[in-house]
């Protein structure tokens, strides 16, 4: 681990990364319920909570002036902090333009990467975005694409590219890291979540640990966005952000086109995952 | 009190006087109504410092540096020395000048205010029928200065927007004193108020100037609104109370980790607990992405009536 006290939760969108925040914040409260609105681990991208740290606007920062000072922010949030502080990320690990990390690694305590069959994603995030699912392949084959780029978001801009080089740039990052595939959250969320908790230091307890897995089910995740809703859910979403939480569900709702478009520009970082071994 | 021997103009807002020299006037927003000031507000000057050669490092935020004295640092914009009196600006060279001038009259000035002891606070306000002030506080994005305009259009006089500075009285009234007369609105806000775009605050910015005309007197301070987004649901408007009330004051505090960079935590919490005793505090919830705002207007109005 790195001597800084922020782990970012990092993860192209739509892969489980709320699923963590969740059993994180179950975790620590012990209360056998979680409070989806309420959870532990902020949003990196936060507007409001950056200006503070930086002491001035960022709204009135140009993208690329925006992008230099972020290493200053997470260096700032992290030397304030007296504990571990989770940040939830769907950036992919870059430089400014300057050279220097934008998630700096003085700041970090380690970085958890939260991976999905980029098949599922795309099914996922087609609801999540309230585009079609060719636009959210596009979308996820794109070098270029951005989220939040909209100037007067309470979110600053954070660059996703292609989802192989999302994946494979966290990688490259060189910080502590520990990955975690949805899929495996799904089958032996035991398991993967007791390897969390190894992974941030916090001591095991097999009975808060089990607890905290069965308060932040899916069902229970689902049925409290029911009741009363999700302050993450987009305006634009045709669905509820806790939609289905399937493995494997993009077999019968994606065309064997959209598939073979994703594995056609994927299959390398998709294969090093396990993702292709029923196919191949 | 410094002497500049080049003073080129000054104006009031805020209960201060600012002074400024033929070089620091060019970073004064354009005004329509600016107030020239009583003779007993306290002077603040702005004046230019060494211009500082591109890329020099620039460390962000706001540091003490010796009692009383603070440097505000904006990479590639400028860092602004602070002290009671006077905000030298040594801007970097070939720099954008409008920068320059969006980031002194936000975290610098609210700096200022900070050390002579006012209370900034993150909010618009507007005086209502009745004389006295409601302030609408939220974070950016929230729609403080879209909802001020909007009240504007409906008939009741602007105080300040985005930043409200208060003042107790002898009694241990809170008044908000007159900001600058004008605000800051994205382009959508201008459609949804039939404005015309006028100067954009940054080139490449889709935010602008717009004229502000603001009563002239304090406002004494009576209500204050939160203003909060949701996703979906109908407008919603509920009363805060206990101590969610001394929360919500210190955290729509302009820059509230000024307060610990000055060290005067305990005299704000104690400003925050007697103040949420004078409020009647409310927030209001909108569901995001939609137009809601003659329903806010509405139900202000109406509240206030």
């Amino acid at each position: 681990m790195s001597s800084g006290r922020i782990v970012w939760l990092a993860s192209y969108p739509k892969s489980g990364n709320t699923w963590v925040r969740t059993f994180l914040t179950a975790y620590r409260t012990d209360l056998g319920k979680v409070d989806i609105n309420a959870l532990d681990a902020e949003l990196a991208a936060w507007r409001p909570t950056l200006d503070e740290w930086l002491g001035f606007e960022t709204e009135f920062l140009l993208p690329a002036e925006l992008r230099m000072v972020l290493p200053m922010a997470y260096g700032q949030w992290s030397k304030h902090a007296k504990q571990t502080v989770f940040l939830k990320t769907h950036d992919c690990w870059s430089l400014t333009a300057e050279g220097e990390p934008v998630f700096p690694a003085e700041a970090t305590q380690g970085v958890i990467q939260i991976l999905r069959d980029p098949r599922d994603v795309v099914v996922s995030a087609s609801h999540h975005w309230g585009v079609s699912l060719d636009t959210a392949v596009d979308r996820l084959n794109s070098t270029d694409y951005w989220i939040a780029k909209k100037f007067d978001n309470q979110q600053i801009p954070q660059f996703l590219s292609d989802w192989s080089n999302h994946v494979q740039s966290w990688g490259r990052s060189g910080l502590p890291r520990l990955l975690l595939r949805f899929e495996d959250m799904r089958s032996d969320p035991l398991a993967c979540f007791r390897q969390v908790l190894g992974f941030v230091g916090w001591e095991v307890d097999e009975a808060k640990l089990a607890q905290a897995v069965n308060a932040c089910s899916f069902e229970r995740l689902q049925a409290q966005e029911q009741a009363q809703g999700f302050r993450e859910r987009l305006a634009q979403a045709t669905a509820g952000f806790f939609r289905q939480g399937q493995v494997g569900g993009w077999r019968s709702v994606l065309s064997a086109e959209q598939a073979k478009r994703i594995v056609e520009s994927h299959a390398p970082v998709m294969r090093e995952l396990g993702y292709l071994e029923s196919e191949e | 009190m410094p002497a500049f021997s080049f003073l080129a103009m000054q104006f009031s807002s805020f209960g201060l006087v600012w002074r400024l020299t033929a070089t620091t006037a060019r970073w004064v927003p354009a005004m329509s109504s600016a107030q020239v000031g009583g003779a007993s507000c306290p002077v603040v000057h702005i004046v230019e410092g060494e211009e500082l050669l591109a890329h020099t490092p620039i460390e962000a935020g706001l540091f003490a540096a010796v009692q009383d004295a603070f440097v505000l640092g904006v990479p590639g914009v400028a860092r602004y020395d602070i002290t009671p009196e006077v905000i030298t600006v040594h801007a970097i060279k070939g720099g954008d000048p409008e920068a320059v001038k969006l980031f002194l009259w936000g975290s610098a000035v609210g700096a200022v205010l900070h050390l002579i002891g006012m209370w900034p606070l993150h909010g618009s306000t507007v005086r209502l029928p009745d004389g006295t002030a409601a302030m609408f506080c939220g974070h950016s994005g929230a729609g403080k200065s879209t909802t001020v305009a909007a009240l504007g259009q409906g008939g009741l006089a602007c105080v300040a927007d985005d930043v409200s500075a208060i003042q107790f009285d002898a009694q241990g009234q809170a008044w908000v004193y007159p900001g600058l007369p004008r605000t800051k609105l994205w382009g959508h806000a201008l459609a949804q108020l039939g404005l015309p775009q006028g100067q954009p605050i940054r080139e490449g910015i889709d935010k602008y100037y717009v004229d502000l005309p603001l009563c002239n007197a304090p406002v004494r301070l009576s209500k204050l609104y939160e203003l909060d987004v949701k996703q979906g649901g109908a407008i919603v408007e509920s009363p805060i109370q206990g101590m969610a009330r001394v929360t919500a004051l210190l955290t729509h505090t302009y820059r509230p980790r000024f307060v610990a960079t000055l060290g005067k935590q305990a005299a704000h919490m104690a400003r925050a607990a007697h103040l949420a005793r004078l409020l009647k505090m409310a927030r209001i919830t909108r569901p995001r992405g939609e137009s809601t705002l003659p329903d806010i207007v509405e139900k202000v109005l109406k509240d206030c009536a």
